[in-house]
């Protein structure tokens, strides 16, 4: 009895701890057995969670790098527009004359570097102009994000860059076993190593403590600047990863792949926890608040009858709720 | 640390579960498939859901379902984008339907994911898209060469087969935009050698602002433009606005595939004298009916009939591409006819 009680307590301080994470955790289970429970016949089969697993990584990785910016209290809406612009450079080196007679894995991984560098590049133009120019986030990356889908349609002349090596194009395909795509691999990884970095490192505590209170991290001798980059940077590269992703899936490049994503990006981030004041927010409530998203979009196309504006919806209904939800249990910390 | 670490777990072993508990379902949704009753699940994606065309595709998909007693609807993204549509097609597939008709937004992008379709046994039909591989049939309205020329035909009687003439292509990366145009022009330079083509080919970026501007433009720089060859559905209503503005009526003609619910106002004050279309309702019921007929096992040959008006005797080519005769001219008489 008593150490039934303990274990209460226990996972009630567990819960209080983090109560932003777990009430998604609920949400998460409650929407899956919703689903699951009205269309067990086509939402419980492996190829629909292989399907899930293979679809959210793109706009999962994509959430991070917008977290990102999000916990310096920016914003970043130029995601898709770096993804496509770095999966255009590596999708350039794949099929350019550069890679004839090389390996397939040398050219493929020539490609991806090369899309690392350039969001990193463009990552830092955003830093650039949000710390010495002053710009509102918001503003920045608005017009950046302008000129990065500018310089793509440029050197595509709009089309589709396609032919890329066929073992790239596995990559979107392939599953681990018939149990991991490698997509999700991908994301999970990215989650594992950004958890680490924000959770664990000196860097990422700075990160958070230059969100919450910018004048107080100044004072106490944080290099304001050099995170400012970093974090953009680091987006950057994020986005490239996730623009990598969704080009294993296309099995090519093109400058507006994707659009929709950018504000699908932001609203995840702020329903997985992220405070658009910045410094607050956890990988892991982020995490699980793609899932969510993926769970309700995934439903919605297994009943004929619903039309794709419910998702937009229920999208929006399902943030409303956990907003209010988050305010009464004062899980909030607008409400601290 | 613990919390983390627990937390972390407690993540993976949700996502795990859903791929593990799924595993035993595997043998029942394939039990599913067969179907041979002729009720069979077709889906149709259309480039988005919110353009009026698209939802006329679907009726005409719907009709097509409730005559056969089979389950016809259709699942889209809200923006024409490649990615949104490749989801939709990946959640279909995941959900086992057995016919996807597809209106692709980028032919290349949809390739490995339409494969991974037919791998998983379900049929594929696509629309507007005469070079996919990873399709049974595309289905066309008619030959694009064909319809440009007819458009020509048209413009070119309206000019009195003399004059200067521009051609409208909603972007230069659009397929079949640029096939009509090369049609169109390829029969002038036969037929109308009085003619002649201004100008390189005016992209209007599918906005028909754009096209009322690039029209007055056009007309500023050539002071003796008589023509203009329409192609986007948003060239016909652009142009005809500059052209009424500018008082040019009479003396400026204009032919080009549109709908009749955004030209008829044109046509039925004279402004054009007709448009060029084919109709979507006809495009969803026979794409339905040719994915229905290769469900059933029907032999699919030269001269089938799906059913549906401009559709009744198919051409194929290269086994892959069929053409219907679904080619319409809307004027002032027929005008009242068509609803899209």
């Amino acid at each position: 009895m008593q150490k039934n009680n303990q274990n209460r307590n226990k996972m009630l301080m567990f819960y209080q701890k983090d109560k932003t994470f777990f009430q998604l955790v609920i949400i998460a289970v409650i929407v899956f057995a919703a689903v699951a429970f009205m269309k067990p016949e086509k939402f419980l089969t492996s190829e629909n969670m292989l399907s899930m697993l293979a679809q959210f990584p793109q706009f999962g990785i994509m959430t991070f790098s917008v977290m990102l910016a999000m916990l310096l209290g920016g914003i970043d809406l130029s995601v898709v527009a770096i993804a496509n612009l770095s999966s255009i450079t590596a999708a350039f080196i794949m099929t350019g004359s550069w890679g004839q007679g090389k390996s397939g894995t040398v050219v493929i991984l020539a490609g991806v570097a090369a899309a690392a560098l350039t969001g990193a590049a463009a990552g830092w133009i955003n830093g650039v102009v949000v710390y010495h120019f002053r710009v509102p986030a918001m503003l920045a990356t608005i017009g950046t994000a302008q000129v990065f889908q500018g310089i793509s349609i440029a050197v595509t002349q709009g089309k589709a860059i396609s032919g890329l090596p066929g073992a790239y194009s596995e990559i979107g395909r392939l599953d681990m076993g018939g149990v991991l795509p490698i997509p999700f691999l991908v994301f999970a990884i990215c989650v594992l190593a950004l958890s680490f970095l924000l959770n664990r490192t000196t860097f990422g505590s700075n990160i958070y403590m230059l969100g919450t209170n910018r004048k107080a991290a100044e004072y106490s001798g944080l290099k304001v600047r050099a995170y400012t980059l970093k974090v953009f940077i680091l987006g950057g590269i994020l986005a490239a990863v996730g623009g990598l992703v969704m080009m294993s899936r296309t099995n090519s490049a093109k400058a507006d792949y994707g659009d929709a994503y950018t504000l699908q990006c932001v609203m995840i981030a702020i329903l997985g926890g992220v405070d658009a004041e910045g410094g607050a927010g956890k990988v892991r409530g982020v995490a699980v608040a793609v899932l969510i998203v993926q769970f309700i979009a995934s439903a919605i196309n297994m009943f004929p009858a619903l039309n794709t504006y419910t998702k937009t919806l229920i999208w929006g209904l399902t943030l409303i709720v956990v907003m209010i939800w988050r305010m009464f249990s004062g899980a909030s910390h607008r409400n601290r | 640390m613990m919390k983390k670490m627990l937390s972390a777990v407690l993540v993976l072993a949700m996502v795990l579960s859903f791929a593990g508990c799924a595993g035993g379902k595997k043998e029942d949704a394939k039990e599913d498939q067969p179907s041979s009753d002729g009720n069979y699940e077709i889906a149709i994606v259309p480039k988005d859901t919110v353009n009026d065309w698209f939802q006329c595709i679907a009726q005409g998909g719907e009709k097509f379902g409730k005559e056969k007693g089979c389950t016809v609807y259709m699942k889209g993204g809200s923006s024409a984008d490649a990615s949104l549509q490749i989801e939709v097609i990946e959640d279909i597939i995941a959900s086992g339907v057995d016919a996807i008709c597809v209106v692709p937004n980028d032919i290349d992008a949809l390739e490995s994911v339409l494969k991974k379709a037919q791998d998983a046994g379900i049929v594929v039909v696509t629309h507007e898209a005469s070079t996919q591989q990873n399709t049974e049939y595309d289905l066309e309205a008619f030959d694009n060469a064909e319809f440009g020329a007819t458009i020509m035909d048209s413009l070119a009687s309206q000019m009195g087969e003399e004059g200067q003439y521009c051609v409208m292509v909603g972007s230069l990366t659009n397929g079949s935009h640029n096939e009509w145009a090369d049609g169109g022009i390829a029969r002038q330079e036969e037929a109308y050698p009085n003619m002649e083509l201004v100008g390189d080919r005016i992209e209007i970026k599918d906005n028909s602002e754009t096209a009322y501007e690039k029209a007055k433009e056009m007309l500023k720089t050539y002071p003796d433009l008589k023509g203009f060859f329409g192609t986007a559905t948003q060239c016909v209503p652009g142009v005809a606005r500059a052209i009424e503005e500018l008082g040019l009526v009479g003396k400026v003609s204009l032919c080009g595939m549109c709908m009749p619910s955004s030209a008829g106002e044109y046509i039925e004050r004279g402004t054009i004298e007709n448009i060029v279309a084919w109709d979507p309702y006809e495009v969803g019921y026979a794409m339905s009916s040719l994915a229905y007929n290769i469900l059933s096992g029907e032999e699919i040959k030269e001269g089938i009939d799906l059913g549906a008006k401009g559709y009744e005797s198919m051409t194929i080519i290269n086994d892959k591409v069929m053409i219907g005769s679904g080619f319409l001219e809307i004027n002032k008489d027929n005008l009242s006819e068509y609803k899209f």
